[in-house]
């Protein structure tokens, strides 16, 4: 292997397919568009080019969600993916800006200490105190870039960087072009241009998208795995990676606990039990399924290091503790009618009823 | 077949068929239309041209001694069958009902309902895949991909033109559907015994007709029968298939219909998934100007925005552009001509909720449903629900009569029972007959007295009560249920609970109790939880005369016990003293209808939130002095701990209006608490001495409400012990015992312990 990348972006691992899709693609592109916005959404569900090349699926879960973000790029919309951390947002970003502007490395990482120079352009400043401003003084960034080559750019984690200037991508996304009021100019946006935008939906502590952006954009939630069963497969198939990763002592299998923290997370998630009987409080936290993950990572280091060699009650009723209860007050209320209601009165539960009682 | 008989086969309640049919009856202008639908309607269909008539109307057949034993046919605006009549009637040609009479269908029908269930579901998951489940053009729309008949039927239409030729092709595609789900096996062996008779009746009626009219005629059924109507079967043989059939007798009447009715499939034919989008595509259909998919789908798309405005959500105009636009392309990536339900849906989702399914679900329900509620003619004969009220006055020797008049009932007779039944269900339909005079009734009593007074305006409220169902206990439940899913007020829904116990009609008394669940848990409102429990177990305990589902209102208990004991504390702190108040009021009650209910873990987490209660030092002085005396009262606590939190509630920092609120709220209910627990009287005695002047003044009529329940008696013998000096010298039960039995009680014992056979 020559190739002295940690990881390959989505469009040089994937090249093949790629090329595949765009030789068997007919229909009609976009402007600027390397495909057909049906061969966008193939690249992503997967199947076969016309070819017969085999097309992986990049994303696993509801098509019509896919269909509708790639309606929304050719629409000329921005697109804003929405969803609990662990649900693929910023894969599938990388995806669609891979298929459809053939480069997913126009990224822009939003932070707290993000601000506008890095979204609008900034100044090369021995330049600009040597000649004064002029266009070979601008420092472009990926998003101006992206406007004068009509590609897509990606906005990592939109609402983590201040609400102001979130809002330099107003005259952006409406006007699709961007004032440079020091040379009297504007940069005008090709067509093609467009932005893809991540953002996690229940993050405390983030910053609001103001109403007025978030009218320009249009919003795909990417839920969590639909069914338990396959929520269940992919938070053991993960511990079992990662822990093997950490280098973590083996232990007896957990797939039987991992089962109960997976049960006990989309319940209190989703507000009801998983038969759909009884309405339960629903927590402050996300309760995502990247903290499942950690929960059992926590409980198996719990219980090689300190514990019995196995998951039980114990191990795991500590690390749900405090991964569900964030706010002292509404989660403690939330907790406890659920052990109440529900962990009290289930077969085989009463071990986890007793040991979280035991920590609260 | 004879040339002059013209099959049309529709998709009940499709609006692109009720389009292209329309059409196609212009087109052909035939001299008489035959209509799937039994016979029995046709001296109703006449009323179908009045101008009072506003679908979605159904015509009602039901068993002339047993209206529970009906079936309806519903007609939306956009129903072919519905446009096929007033479309004959629009030009005088003559209508006939060819399926098989309603006498037959009902007799049918309750054989089947005799049958075990597994007959009609069993064979369905056995089977293969059930070859129609639905609507057989559902069916095929499937096969091709789409989402249903009607986006189906919409690629149809735009494909090929409207009329003959799209009825031959659907034709030739059943025909294909049907033999192909006949060497599947069929449908289920109930089906084809009922579709073989229809098909029947239909092929012999077509006969006659062709036979009695010169002129075209077109026939209007469901697209699954037009290739059995097209088979050549000797009219021998039919006729055979007639014999020996179980009839009852029957009657008919219009009822109005509502949009949310429409949506399920009860009764007759099939359900229609979104009679609000039905609506929407029989606009574009059906209207006068043709309509672009543009208009269409902002038309939609504005629908929606108007109904989220009007939930509170700002949504902008251009966000209702966009979301269009975002409608119109999906269709274009799906290969659609015009945008579905689905596509409007993912569009309304990303660009006017933000991706959040919470709002949409918000209006979905109006949005897909509707809220229309048809209207009968007032010319138009229509009273099921009023003989079933004649027939339960005659059943319950009760007359109509203008003149008040009251009644006892005994519950415990059978008659009694059967006479508040009738009176708890017509109230539960807002039909006020009688007005129950104690509103103590059904709470551990046998007695019920009601004041009756009918007057004809309530024939009105009858009617209006059909939309619910067609006997009164139909349509109280079905009120009932309606009532609970519009509400999500935790009293009302208890209301709601008790009202459909009283009036017998446990279903949905269950199904009330369910949303009372859900509701108590969204409710924040911890007073009003506490409110609602005693409700409850008063039902629970003394039972309402009637069978209770007591093992799931039980249950309901348990679960807002728990909730109420994990948030007592919490809503106890930093309240007004209104509100403590009313908290104060609602937990008394609340523990004793907790102890009453007798769960004994429930029992100790109350009484470890009372504990927590008292502790906490910003809890309202009325609401800790409550909790204290329950624990005293309840032996939680002994009497010392219960004195030491006593006086620490009295004593500075303690500001004396909040110690008065707390004593009174302490004392309130009997003075033994004083006389029996000395400590708890010395530390009253101290905090009161201790009082200035001005405190003291303030806090007079505080005391004096706390102790002016106590009875003459008990003021007097507290006095006593304060004169007496003996406070502070006596320091527990056991100690008072002694020294406070004067020497005439020691003088009864001995005759005492005669008469109650205990020896020394």
């Amino acid at each position: 292997m020559t190739d002295p990348r940690l990881r390959q972006s989505a469009e040089d691992i994937y090249a093949a397919e790629l090329d595949a899709l765009k030789r068997g693609d007919d229909r009609q592109r976009p402007a600027s568009w390397a495909m057909s916005p049906q061969a966008v959404v193939d690249y992503i569900m997967g199947g076969t080019a016309r070819d017969g090349t085999p097309i992986s699926a990049k994303y696993v879960g509801n098509r019509r969600l896919i269909e509708t973000a790639v309606a929304t790029l050719a629409t000329d919309r921005a697109l804003l993916l929405l969803g609990l951390p662990g649900t693929a947002k910023s894969w599938v970003s990388e995806h669609l800006a891979a298929a459809v502007s053939g480069t997913s490395n126009r990224v822009i990482q939003c932070t707290a200490g993000t601000d506008e120079n890095q979204i609008r352009y900034g100044w090369n400043y021995a330049l600009l105190l040597a000649k004064g401003p002029s266009h070979e003084a601008l420092v472009r960034t990926p998003l101006m870039r992206a406007m004068q080559d009509g590609t897509l750019v990606r906005l990592e984690e939109l609402t983590r960087m201040g609400s102001d200037v979130q809002d330099t991508l107003i005259t952006v996304l409406s006007e699709k072009m961007m004032p440079i009021p020091e040379l009297d100019d504007a940069v005008h946006a090709r067509p093609g241009f467009n932005v893809i935008a991540t953002a996690n939906n229940r993050d405390k502590g983030v910053n609001e998208l103001s109403s007025a952006l978030k009218r320009r954009f249009n919003v795909v939630v990417l839920p969590p795995p639909a069914t338990i069963a396959e929520e269940t497969e992919i938070v053991t198939r993960r511990v079992r990676e990662i822990g093997t990763n950490l280098a973590l002592p083996p232990i007896a299998p957990a797939d039987k606990e991992i089962a109960r923290i997976v049960m006990l997370f989309r319940e209190l998630r989703s507000g009801q039990t998983v038969d759909g009987k009884l309405k339960l409080k629903t927590v402050s936290g996300s309760l995502s399924t990247a903290e499942a993950i950690s929960v059992g990572i926590s409980a198996w280091a719990e219980a090689a290091h300190f514990g019995a060699g196995a998951i039980d009650a114990p191990a795991m009723a500590a690390n749900l503790v405090g991964a569900i209860v964030k706010d002292p007050a509404a989660d403690v209320l939330a907790l406890e009618e659920y052990l109440e209601n529900v962990v009290r009165k289930r077969d085989g539960w009463k071990d986890l009823y007793g040991a979280i009682r035991d920590v609260m | 077949m004879d040339p002059r008989a013209h099959l049309f086969g529709i998709r009940h309640h499709g609006p692109g068929s009720a389009a292209s049919l329309v059409a196609a009856l212009d087109a052909l202008d035939p001299a008489l239309v035959l209509i799937e639908g039994a016979p029995e309607a046709e001296p109703l269909a006449g009323y179908a041209a009045l101008a009072g008539m506003q679908p979605p109307l159904a015509i009602l057949h039901y068993q002339a001694d047993d209206p529970a034993n009906a079936i309806f046919a519903p007609f939306a605006e956009y129903s072919p069958e519905w446009q096929a009549m007033r479309w004959a009637l629009a030009r005088g040609r003559a209508i006939r009902f060819i399926d098989w009479p309603a006498a037959h269908a009902l007799a049918f029908g309750k054989a089947l309902d005799d049958l075990p269930p597994d007959d009609e579901d069993g064979e369905a998951h056995d089977a293969p895949p059930p070859p129609v489940s639905g609507d057989p053009l559902d069916m095929l729309a499937t096969v091709a991909g789409y989402t249903d008949g009607e986006a189906w039927w919409n690629a149809m239409v735009e494909s090929s033109q409207p009329g003959p030729a799209m009825f031959a092709a659907i034709e030739s595609a059943i025909t294909e559907l049907r033999s192909a789900s006949e060497a599947q096996g069929g449908l289920s062996p109930w089906r084809e015994a009922r579709d073989a008779v229809r098909e029947a009746f239909m092929r012999l009626a077509l006969r006659a007709a062709l036979k009695d009219e010169s002129g075209d005629i077109a026939v209007v059924v469901g697209a699954w029968h037009v290739p059995a109507l097209r088979a050549k079967v000797p009219q021998a043989e039919d006729r055979a298939r007639l014999r020996g059939l179980d009839k009852v007798k029957v009657e008919s009447a219009w009822v109005p219909w509502s949009d949310s009715r429409l949506a399920s499939a009860s009764g007759y034919g099939a359900g229609v998934t979104a009679p609000g989008w039905y609506r929407h595509l029989w606009q574009l259909q059906g209207g006068s100007e043709a309509s672009s998919p543009e208009a269409f789908a902002a038309g939609w798309q504005s629908r929606v925005a108007g109904l989220l405005r009007e939930e509170g959500h700002a949504v902008a105009s251009a966000s209702t552009i966009e979301a269009s636009r975002l409608a119109i392309a999906l269709a274009a990536l799906r290969g659609e001509a015009t945008p579905g339900l689905a596509e409007m849906h993912d569009a309304t989702l990303a660009a006017l909720c933000h991706g959040d399914e919470v709002a949409y679900r918000l209006v979905e329900r109006r949005l897909l449903f509707g809220e229309r509620v048809g209207a009968v003619d007032p010319a138009v004969p229509q009273m099921p629900l009023a003989a079933d009220l004649e027939r339960w006055q005659k059943r319950c020797r009760l007359k109509p009569e203008d003149l008040e008049r009251e009644i006892a009932l005994d519950l415990r007779t059978e008659a009694g029972l059967l006479k508040s039944t009738l009176l708890h269900r017509l109230t539960l339909i807002d039909v006020p007959w009688g007005r129950l005079l104690d509103a103590e009734a059904g709470r551990g009593t046998f007695r019920e007295t009601w004041r009756l007074a009918w007057n004809p305006g309530l024939a009105v409220n009858l009617a209006e009560a059909l939309v619910y169902g067609v006997t009164i206990e139909q349509a109280a439940a079905g009120k009932a249920v309606a009532q609970s899913r519009d509400s999500g007020d935790v009293g009302v829904l208890a209301g709601l609970v008790k009202a459909c116990l009283l009036a017998d009609l446990p279903e949905a008394a269950e199904l009330c109790i369910t949303r009372l669940q859900a509701a108590a848990v969204d409710s924040g409102d911890l007073v009003q939880l506490m409110n609602t429990v005693p409700t409850l177990v008063s039902i629970l305990r003394y039972g309402t005369a009637r069978p209770i589902p007591s093992e799931q209102l039980g249950a309901l208990v348990s679960a807002l016990a728990a909730e109420i004991n994990a948030g007592a504390q919490a809503a106890a702190v930093d309240i007004e003293p209104g509100e403590a108040e009313a908290m104060r009021r609602a937990m008394s009650g609340y523990d004793r209808a907790l102890a009453l209910h007798g769960e004994a873990h429930l029992i100790a987490m109350w009484h470890r939130e009372l504990a927590a209660i008292v502790q906490h030092d910003r809890s309202a002085p009325a609401v800790s002095g409550l909790a204290l005396r329950l624990l005293h009262d309840g032996q939680v606590w002994a009497v010392e701990e219960v004195a030491a939190s006593f006086s620490r509630a009295l004593t500075p920092p303690a500001a004396p209006a909040a110690a008065g609120a707390f004593v009174e709220s302490f004392l309130a209910g009997g003075a033994e608490v004083l006389i029996q627990d000395r400590p708890l009287l010395a530390a009253l005695d101290t905090w009161l001495c201790a009082l200035d002047d001005e405190s003291f003044i303030e806090l007079l009529p505080m005391l004096r409400r706390g102790f002016s329940d106590f009875a003459d008696t008990g003021r007097q013998r507290i006095l006593g012990i304060v004169g007496s000096g003996t406070i502070a010298a006596a320091s527990g039960p056991g100690a008072q015992d002694d020294d406070a039995s004067p020497a005439f009680i020691a003088e009864a014992l001995p005759l005492l312990r005669t008469i109650l056979g205990i020896t020394p």
